[in-house]
Formats: C-alpha cells, structure tokens, sequence
C-alpha cells in the first residue's frame, strides 16, 4: 500500500506503469552484489524508484583510487567500508527504502544465505569467479540474475532468466584471468543504469528485456549494439533447466 | 560448374573494433573452412594476431568468439565449422564493475 507521501515522490513514474507498478516496486526484494562502480548507479536508482528492500554485500573499503567512478562513495569516506558508505547515502536519497548491509566476501559457502529468499540478483561485481557464484545462484533458486561488466570506455550487459535464456557461462565458459582495470566513471553510469532500468521493468513488468542479448556498449565511438546468444546444452551451469525443458 | 562459396558476416565489438579497425565485414570462405581458416584470414598485422591467438597457437580464451548465438568451445572450438550465412560474433571478455 503506497502512501500519500510516496504517491507525491513517484508521480513521474506513476504515470507510466501507475499505483500497481509502484506498489510492485514497494514489494520487490533485489540483491546488489558489490557496491563499487556499477553498484553506485545501480543502487542509486534503485533507491530513488522506490524498491522495498535492497540487500548490498561488499567486502572493501574506500579507496581514494575509486573516486574516478564509485560515486556512492565521497572524498570523506576513504578508509570506510563501501557497505557503511552506501548505506548512509541512500537512506538520505531515500529513507523508505529498506537497505541492507553486509560488509562480507561472496563466496561458494555463504552465497545461497546471503542471496536467501531475494527476488532477483544484480551483478555489481568486478571477477568472473563471483560473477559464476551468482549466475549459478540464480539458475538454482529460479530467480533473474542482471549482468553488467565494464572496461575503459567498453560495458556490456545483459538479462539472465533461468529457464528461459541463455546462462552467463552460456556466454562466458571461462573466466579470463584477474587484472585491475582501466575504467572511465562514466561507463559505469552507462551499463550501472541500463542493468537498473532492466531490474524495474522486470518488477513492474513493461517493455522487453535484454533476454538472450549482449548489450555492448562503446563509448569511444558513441555506439550500443548487440549481440545474441542461445543456451548451450553443454554448459555446466543450467544444464539442469536444459534438462527439464527438454521432458 | 564452379562450387558454391559460402558468404558469412563477421561482427566485431569494443575494443576489437579498434583492432580490426572496422565494425563488420561479410566474407566470401572457401568451402569447408573453420573459424581457424576465418581468424588467420582476418589477421593480417601482429596486433591483430597478438589479440587473436595465443602463444601456442589457439584462440584466446580472454575473446569471445560466437557462432550464430553460441560460443564455439560449445561447438568445435577453432576447428568449427562454418557455412553459408553464419555470423560470427568476436569481442573480447571484460570484467570490470
């Protein structure tokens, strides 16, 4: 149920999907993995569209080095956990958001606890190994998994429903090994608020989604393209949902 | 009576763009080839071929070759097979966030 206050912050939206959309928004549940340059954007419009609770897991710390990009995170908090950082921002973007924090490293043993009884996971992360956490996360609790990855001026993304599409190891069967990035804040802007915009179509339910479709985003040239991609009966992944919707 | 030759378009992304210094290009292949046959074609300076291969030879692991929607360590890996109007996706597997 939305209140008068919360009608009056939405109204712009409202009219585009109405009161139900909101309320939609009001009731989801939406896991954000990392809270680092994609989760800035992520988490910031999340916030602001008015989703019931949002759970955060990050594990570092403020770096003076992350301020090119991690606008969640100020001059201020170098030093802080990103998890306190965030949390104290958006309850000031918006205090009838439910935000939850935990400042912790994702990893195989914890990841079904964390993820819990979510909707939805939003990838945030900056590794492949996390990243195949979360997809395989996804793929076993049946819930939407919301790829974004960036490099330089580069980002892509794309929206992974179990069952339906293709899996990020469908895409992506290994990962590549872990190096620091070049990054341009802006390109996180870029692919941190498409994976957004994905997530809140999903929940309101409008529009069509990035299903089975790599969004490449280039920034050097000012061009978004895409390419498509199917499920791969071999994949390790979600060759369980292969397997069932192959009976 | 001259044997059809299978035509296939070839799309590059990000930074692969730069690379190949062009956004796709459609190629007429000799019948039979495979996307090795495909990449040594296209590689034609050392960058391009630094990007490409490996030391031993192989297709990086860190660029993402897809076949018509599917990755071809999925199919027949360099040696897969390509035909008449394949398309053919390369671009390389960033990580960032």
């Amino acid at each position: 149920m939305l209140v008068e206050g919360e009608i009056k912050r939405y109204e712009r939206q409202i009219r585009i999907f109405g009161e139900e959309g909101q309320k939609k928004l009001k009731k989801a549940k939406v896991f954000v993995a990392g809270a680092g340059g994609l989760g800035s954007p992520i988490l910031i419009y999340l916030t602001v569209a008015g989703i019931g609770k949002i759970k955060i897991v990050d594990h570092d710390v403020v770096e003076l080095s992350n301020l090119n990009r991690q606008v969640l995170h100020w001059y201020n908090d170098v030093g802080r956990e990103k998890v306190v950082s965030t949390q104290k921002k958006l309850k000031k973007l918006n205090p009838n958001v439910e935000v939850e924090v935990i400042s912790k490293t994702i990893d195989e043993g914890n990841i079904d606890e964390l993820v819990g009884d979510f909707d939805m996971i939003v990838d945030a992360m900056d590794n492949f190994p996390t990243r195949y956490l979360l997809n395989k996360t996804a793929l076993t609790k049946n819930i939407p998994f919301f790829h974004g990855a960036v490099h330089g001026f580069y980002g892509q993304a794309t929206t992974i429903i179990p069952g339906k599409t293709g899996c990020l190891r469908c895409i992506f069967p290994k990962a590549p090994l872990p190096t620091t990035f070049p990054i341009v804040g802006a390109t996180c802007g870029v692919i941190g608020c498409i994976q957004a915009t994905e997530v809140i179509k999903y929940i309101v339910g409008v529009g069509s989604s990035l299903e089975n479709r790599l969004l490449m985003w280039d920034g050097l040239n000012s061009t978004m393209d895409e390419t498509i991609f199917e499920r791969n009966l071999q994949c390790e992944d979600c060759s369980k949902w292969k397997r069932m919707f192959q009976r | 009576m001259e044997a059809n030759v299978p035509k296939i378009k070839v799309r590059f992304f990000a930074s692969m763009r730069e690379v190949f210094q062009e956004k796709e290009r459609e190629i007429e292949l000799e019948r039979f080839s495979t996307i090795r046959d495909l990449l040594k074609l296209l590689c034609n300076t050392y960058e391009q071929r630094q990007r490409i291969f490996d030391q031993s030879g192989r297709n990086r692991a860190d660029i993402t070759i897809l076949k018509n929607g599917r990755h071809i360590q999925f199919l027949d890996g360099i040696e897969t097979r390509l035909e008449e109007g394949d398309e053919i996706a390369i671009f390389p597997m960033i990580y960032g966030g």
